[in-house]
């Protein structure tokens, strides 16, 4: 037998051999050749659209929006979608000296080919990295700069609702759902000229392009979501990534109303998918991807009508089938843990966010100890052993108190835990601080500061209970990233200064570092802590939510009194509904559509 | 290598030939076996589950290779249940028409960076112990100045090298590792071919063997030490009981008598 001369090693074309030499040197290589399972390749077609998520291959590759995006232009468009990561240092330093510009995965062509090159932005810690890519691509970092052979840069995702800190840097920002608009988009990019192509994206509904046009531009929803199919061809990494199963978006949307989250507000209404659509796509999934695991994923799976349908029957596909629900609310989690059976492993994520009643009714979450501890007794007899808590410091209306309550409560799941499960009973806790975003009822509240969360921090350590693990955010990060996301375009100046500075994947502990950040606010005469508390600058775009929504939910949360799910009661008029936007709901796989937004 | 165990009922074993190349080389050894557990599961072929709380397929890669290493023929050995692709039929399984069937789904449904060469069955009490691997290091270095570090680092009794582990370190002998070195010339320089004797006592790893025989490359200077342009192929390897598998049969026949404990 000789050695395999077959198109086998499809894919990386030569590029993997172009870059042996550097691969050997930096951890991680597989991270820069592509390689996955499903991966598309058309090498001819034409225009190039290259997808971004900004931050390492690893975290990347999961990215749901990106995955939507690659099926959607490479098999449903003339055009090619092909993607680049963000290079870990090691890799970048070794591109610089090398001179050799940011590639593809699977073209191994330059980025910078590209006739548009899109970003999704999960938070305002990745934009450094925006800054880093475009560098490393050969593509100048400022709009202003580029030339006609450049990529127009398009960036996406929830960190658009306030997107001023990376307008420099961005030629157009699509606000909301994207998959109604995709065929517009690539139509765009097919517009010859670069200013041709910008122009031809203005016109897109949902793209603010910097500088020009009038008014907020409204947030688009995908209205079609529940009677379409969802992805069942996705990319499967060959390295361990940080998922490693088959995902299904059963459900777009959260109705609970809680009023830090911009997630929960973003993607109002509710809309499901039928019971029908899950289980034939998740029939596809295991085969498509050799996946032995399904999970059902949205911002509260435990919501979704057909939640126990959908589990049983994926069960029944194929022996083995194991199926999980990553977000699960602490109100329904008891009740549908139970349904689901015993037949559970690992650990389940809750997050009551706030220790005591009253913050909790500011912040409205429809949380009590009791469905706490319900839900703390589903987990651990329904087979778990592991159980992980999310709280938050730094909360409006937040005390000294209702912070150091986080350990009271650590200990007493604890102590239930162990009651039912014994020793291999496991619960840990994460305490993030919060950072007000755009687009909530919290919106123009000020960062508490990092001093009253580096106390309350130290309270609730000293507080804590033994035997429970605890994990606290650096308060530097979120200092930074709540500076981001409420600032003008002294903030874009910010962002340039610290990349200057080497501030490079800032979600990274190991990476970030506050000094640089602060060194970059002082040499254009900022200061980090009151620009994390000013008013914040007026978004250019409309997330849908009435102002009359939001000042109410600024009033209730000041009172503490809890607004109604407008899922299980009437709807409370936050503004997203009207026309074809209404919640959709399908209980038993039906096409029951209901709409109660008017 | 972790060992399936022997047949569970209603499931037959299979010896699997693959290679890898261009993006697959970046592999660790776990994401090879998963990759390929998971090339099963797309290609529709169940593999076995192993006992236990955390049942896992039954597939296991013989010899790890190094990440970074391409492969011309490696060998891997997984259990499929028995009539899990709906051809069980009696007459296909003896003319090796369904095993070629079973090649076919799992090159379609490998990851662009494995290939499946070859499957056939094989008895349920296989195991892949290795005895001899031969790999191949491709260098931007003269022929004449590998040649002569080779004659200096055969020239020598031993060749210890300190490895440092978890467990402390210990003094492994690549001298006595190696079975026999053939330097090629290329348009390039040259290719560095060795086999490594798989013995109880641990085997030499091919960047050690690099780099000891570059340290005595006197003619290359000071360049030839860290080899910057080495290309690792691993071209075949030797199984206890199994017929040598890719480039190793020829290197058998021409250095069998070194090697004889190979077979
Ligand atoms: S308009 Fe009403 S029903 Fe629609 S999302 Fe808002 S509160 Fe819910």
């Amino acid at each position: 037998m000789s050695i395999t001369q077959k198109a086998v090693f499809r894919g990386a074309g030569d590029l993997e051999e172009r870059l042996r030499p550097l691969l050997r040197r930096v951890r991680r290589p597989g991270r820069y050749v592509g390689g996955e399972f499903n991966l598309r390749l058309k090498p001819a077609a034409e225009p190039l659209v290259v997808l971004s998520y900004p931050d390492v291959y690893e975290i990347g590759i999961s990215n749901p929006a990106l995955q939507i995006l690659y099926s959607h232009v490479n098999d449903r468009t003339a055009a090619v979608a092909e993607r680049a990561y963000c290079p870990w240092p090691d890799m970048a330093s070794l591109m610089r000296d090398a001179d050799l510009p940011l590639w593809t995965l699977e073209s191994g062509r330059p980025v910078r080919e590209a006739q548009v090159w899109g970003f999704t932005l999960p938070h305002e810690l990745t934009f450094t990295n925006v800054l880093e890519m475009l560098d490393l691509a050969g593509v100048p970092i400022m709009a202003a700069d580029r030339r006609e052979d450049d990529p127009v840069v398009v960036a996406g995702g929830p960190a658009v609702a306030h997107p001023l800190s990376l307008s420099p840097f961005v030629d157009a920002f699509f606000a909301g759902e994207v998959e109604p608009w995709v065929d517009r988009l690539v139509a765009a990019a097919a517009c010859g000229r670069r200013t041709d192509r910008i122009a031809a994206l203005a016109d897109v509904p949902g793209v603010w392009v910097p500088g020009r046009g009038e008014g907020p531009v409204p947030r688009q929803v995908h209205t079609a979501f529940s009677t379409c199919t969802p992805v069942t061809r996705p990319l499967v990494p060959v390295l361990e990534a940080v998922h490693d199963r088959a995902v299904i978006e059963v459900m777009r949307g959260c109705s609970a109303g809680c009023r830090f989250c911009q997630a929960g507000m973003w993607y109002r209404p509710v809309r499901e998918l039928p019971v029908a659509t899950v289980v034939a796509a998740a029939e596809d999934l295991l085969r498509e991807t050799g996946c032995d695991e399904v999970s059902l994923v949205s911002l509260s799976s435990c919501d979704y009508s057909g939640v126990v349908e959908a589990v049983t029957a994926i069960r029944e596909l194929r022996p083995g089938v194991r199926v999980s629900l990553p977000s699960l609310r602490v109100d329904s989690a008891a009740v549908k843990l139970a349904a689901l059976g015993a037949r559970q492993r690992g650990s389940v994520t809750l997050a009551p966010e706030a220790a005591t009643e009253p913050l909790r009714a500011t912040i409205n979450k429809h949380v009590d100890d009791t469905q706490l501890e319900e839900a703390t007794s589903a987990v651990f007899r329904g087979g778990y052993t592991g159980l992980k808590l999310y709280f938050m410091i730094g909360l409006p209306g937040e005390t000294d108190a209702d912070a150091t309550h986080i350990a009271s409560v650590a200990a007493a799941t604890a102590r239930q835990a162990r009651e039912i499960a014994g020793g291999r009973a496991r619960v840990s806790v994460s305490v993030s601080t919060f950072v007000p975003k755009a687009a909530t009822p919290f919106a123009a509240e000020p960062f508490v500061g990092t001093e009253t969360v580096r106390r309350r921090q130290q309270m609730v350590r000293d507080a804590w209970p033994r035997g429970v693990r605890l994990s606290t955010h650096d308060v530097g990060t979120s200092l930074v990233e709540a500076v981001l996301a409420r600032g003008g375009v002294e903030a874009a100046v910010l962002v340039r200064e610290a990349w200057h500075r080497g501030a490079r994947f800032d979600g990274w502990s190991e990476h970030f570092s506050l000094e640089v950040w602060q060194a970059a606010a002082r040499s254009i005469g900022m200061d980090l802590e009151e620009a994390a508390r000013t008013e914040p600058a007026a978004s250019p775009i409309d997330p849908l939510l009435d102002e009359a929504f939001l000042s109410r939910e600024q009033e209730r949360a000041a009172a503490g009194v809890r607004t109604q799910d407008c899922r299980t009661s009437a709807c409370t008029s936050c503004g997203v509904c009207a026309g074809p936007i209404r919640m959709d709901l399908r209980p038993t796989g039906t096409t029951q559509s209901i709409g109660r937004g008017l | 290598m972790s060992d399936p165990g022997s047949g569970a009922p209603k499931s037959e074993r299979v010896l699997l030939t693959f290679a890898r190349g261009g993006p697959g080389r970046y592999l660790s050894h776990l994401d090879t076996v998963r990759a390929l557990q998971r090339t099963f599961a797309r290609a529709g072929l169940d593999l076995a589950l192993s006992a236990g709380m955390r049942p896992k397929p039954r597939l296991a890669v013989g010899l790890p290779l190094p990440v970074g290493a391409a492969a011309v023929a490696e060998l891997a050995v997984a259990d499929v249940v028995a009539g899990c692709a709906g051809d069980d039929d009696r007459d296909a399984k003896e003319n090796g028409a369904r095993t070629g069937r079973w090649q076919a789904s799992l090159h379609a449904a490998g990851p662009p960076g494995i290939e499946v060469l070859d499957v056939e069955p094989c008895s349920p009490g296989v195991r892949l112990q290795p005895r001899l691997a031969v790999y191949r290091w491709s260098l931007g270095v003269p022929e004449d100045a590998t040649a002569a570090a080779v004659r200096s680092f055969v020239g020598e009794s031993s060749v210890p090298i300190e490895r440092n582990g978890p467990k402390g370190s210990r003094v492994v002998d690549l001298r006595t590792s190696i079975d026999a070195f053939e330097v090629r010339g290329t348009a390039h320089g040259c290719e560095l071919w060795f086999g490594v004797r798989h013995e109880a006592h641990g085997a030499a790893r091919p960047s050690e063997v690099l780099e000891e025989v570059m340290r005595r490359n006197v003619i290359a200077g000071s360049d030839a030490g860290t080899a910057p342009d080495a290309d690792l192929t691993r071209c075949g390897v030797v199984y206890a009981g199994l017929a040598a598998r890719g480039l190793a049969q020829e290197w058998l026949e021409r250095h069998g008598s070194k090697t004889q404990q190979a077979g």
